[in-house]
């Protein structure tokens, strides 16, 4: 699968994001630096919510860990919802197969925020923050599960978005909503009882959950949780590219 | 002969008008596998296979399938219904623009686009001072694509696509485009692949072209094969076939009076033995029946013309010049015969034209044309053969 023409086109999607710009590749490490600031202002100074709810740890790092893995998924999301329009000109006219270009953009995102997420965790520690290097062994191996759960769930919607020209009002918002709701500002402790259906349930709030006790606690092992979100991922995974197949032959009747 | 191409009883049907409600119904008909949704055939039940060494062209009038067909070949569109086998590295000479990023220059585009079509880094450096210089871009290669002119554009893409050495290259009117010294270039340049055993598989209008690049054509009419064989063959039943529409539509024109006009009412290229023929093998005789019409009993003048496709005029000559008068026929019709022993035109194609002229041979009143083609065993260069001896 990653040939030549996949090859290229991560290339061009990695060149896309920072393209034309003075700062260039500067924008690499600004953007995400600049974004951790302000929300750190946000919710830490201003809010004041310092509790992260383990015993040593500091908001910014608390919220670094969960933030990275979102702006990865979300961004990935967001961006497969127009794709195939986008892309539709080299779609009609050349013989790439146009889930490539999906991948490449999935791929591309995720590579950006594992490259930044490793900077900022080392900037963070010198800046004083309690990291558990031994912690980081699980951040290749989780940012891949999270690759392939979200490039699961890009191939639906990006097949479905071709045919139903909603999602794109749809998907911002649920990505929007789906922030909030998931322990990535807030600490989990601080939500009320009768509401902690919203993270018991939801798979990816379980291995933000993984990541920082790696991160912030030292424990590598696993919980049942993580265990389950491999198959669940796998299982998306297939029925992404299934419904994808299905549904790419029609692409070019509609767009 | 390896087969690099084989299509099972492809068909295409496009739903009509899509609007937003009626797309979501089209979904669920997909993941169904129902199909309800009015549907337009635009190619039925087509046959096709091609085998290495034997180039196939493909024509047909414009809406008949023929660029859809090119497309399911090369797998950008999946066939409805029907089965696709590719055997073979495969090329396209369409779309010759496509994917390349404007702000990067010609240099840099030569390696998205290379690596777009699948090619590796070190491939396309091993190839490329060969597309550079077939380019013909010199300098020019390394401004940014966005300056450069459509023809040039087309040059590079031109370019990177014959250096994938593909077995089977399919094109579509290619070679209508850019300026005509890179025509002859691409002409070349499909010659000499084609000398070295490659496989073509074209689209085109030119029934010269496909008859001097393809031993085989295929002609799509209303989405289906309607014939398919020997070029000479095809593109002739092809052309008549265009003759009686045209002539047809002409009829239906001419039924409204106009008497005030000398006419041409038929033009008819004869062989030695009185057959309908537009198409020679050298040496040849021709022979050319005209029919003129006049409104006022008065004899019209007859002229004709030889002009090669390209509009070069090679010959003309009046009735009026050479004193001659017309046989009578029917109706106000004058009858004109014109012989040319052993014409010495080299081969392609040319285009024969009568002209009806008023009596008085001074204006020019209706025309009528006629394509014929000769080919010959020759090397010779030019239009005619002139008699010439080596001393």
């Amino acid at each position: 699968m990653f040939n030549a023409t996949l090859k290229q086109l991560l290339y061009s999607e990695l060149q896309e994001n920072f393209k034309e710009t003075i700062l260039a590749r500067f924008w690499f490490i600004l953007e995400p630096v600049l974004i951790t600031l302000v929300y750190v202002f946000v919710f830490a100074t201003i809010l004041g919510s310092r509790d992260t709810g383990i015993a040593g740890v500091n908001y910014p790092e608390f919220l670094v860990i969960g933030l990275w893995p979102w702006l990865a998924i979300s961004r990935s999301i967001g961006g497969s919802v127009g794709l195939v329009k986008q892309k539709s000109s080299l779609i009609k006219k050349l013989n790439i197969r146009s889930e490539l270009f999906l991948y490449a953009r999935t791929i591309a995102q995720f590579l950006i925020y594992t490259a930044t997420f490793f900077i900022v965790l080392l900037v963070l520690s010198q800046l004083g923050a309690n990291i558990y290097f031994a912690g980081l062994l699980v951040v290749l191996p989780v940012f891949l599960l999270l690759w392939v759960f979200t490039n699961g769930i890009a191939l639906i919607i990006s097949s479905l978005a071709v045919f139903i020209d909603d999602f794109k009002v749809i998907v911002p918002l649920f990505l929007t909503l789906a922030f909030f709701l998931m322990p990535i500002i807030w600490p989990a402790h601080l939500l009320p009882e009768h509401l902690s259906f919203l993270i018991d349930y939801n798979p990816l709030a379980v291995m933000l959950d993984y990541l920082r006790a790696a991160l912030l606690q030292g424990q590598l092992l696993p919980q049942r949780g993580v265990l389950y979100f491999i198959p669940l991922s796998l299982l998306l995974y297939v029925l992404g590219r299934l419904l994808y197949r299905r549904l790419s032959r029609y692409f070019l009747d509609v767009v | 002969m390896k087969q690099l191409l084989q299509l099972n009883n492809v068909s295409k049907r496009y739903p009509l008008r899509l609007t937003s409600a009626s797309k979501l119904l089209y979904l669920f008909e997909i993941l169904l596998g129902k199909g309800r949704h009015k549907q337009k055939t635009v190619l039925s039940d087509i046959n096709l296979e091609v085998h290495a060494g034997r180039s196939i062209g493909i024509i047909g009038s414009n809406g008949a399938g023929k660029s859809t067909l090119l497309k399911i070949i090369s797998g950008i569109i999946e066939p409805s219904s029907g089965s696709v086998r590719r055997n073979c590295k495969l090329a396209m000479l369409i779309e010759l623009g496509a994917g390349f990023d404007d702000s990067k220059t010609g240099y840099e585009n030569i390696f998205i686009k290379s690596q777009l079509l699948g090619m590796s880094r070190a491939e396309v450096r091993q190839r490329l001072n060969d597309i550079i210089e077939f380019s013909g871009l010199g300098d020019n290669i390394h401004d940014p694509v966005r300056h450069y002119s459509s023809g040039m554009v087309i040059r590079l893409g031109f370019s990177i696509c014959t250096a994938v050495s593909p077995e089977l290259l399919i094109t579509d009117e290619v070679l209508a485009v850019g300026d005509e010294s890179f025509q002859k270039r691409c002409i070349k340049w499909i010659d000499g692949y084609l000398k070295n055993g490659g496989t073509l598989l074209m689209v085109s209008h030119s029934m010269y072209l496909i008859s001097r690049l393809c031993p085989h054509t295929v002609w799509i009419k209303d989405g289906k094969v309607h014939l398919e064989g020997e070029s000479h063959q095809v593109t002739q039943a092809y052309l008549s076939w265009h003759q009686e529409q045209r002539s047809a539509g002409q009829k239906q024109a001419s039924e409204q009076p106009d008497d005030g006009h000398y006419q041409v009412k038929s033009l008819r290229c004869l062989d030695g033995a009185g057959n309908d023929q537009n198409w020679f093998q050298q040496p040849a005789d021709i022979e050319l029946e005209i029919i003129l019409s006049a409104p006022d009993g008065r004899a019209p003048v007859a002229g004709i013309s030889i002009v090669r496709v390209d509009r070069v005029a090679v010959y003309g000559i009046t009735s009026e010049q050479d004193q001659i008068e017309p046989t009578p026929g029917a109706q106000g019709e004058y009858i004109y015969r014109l012989r040319f022993p052993d014409i010495q035109l080299l081969p392609g194609k040319y285009q024969l034209r009568a002209h009806a002229l008023d009596p008085e041979g001074m204006r020019v009143c209706d025309n009528r044309s006629l394509d014929i083609t000769f080919t010959a065993q020759t090397m010779e260069v030019g239009m005619v053969r002139l008699r010439h001896e080596w001393v």
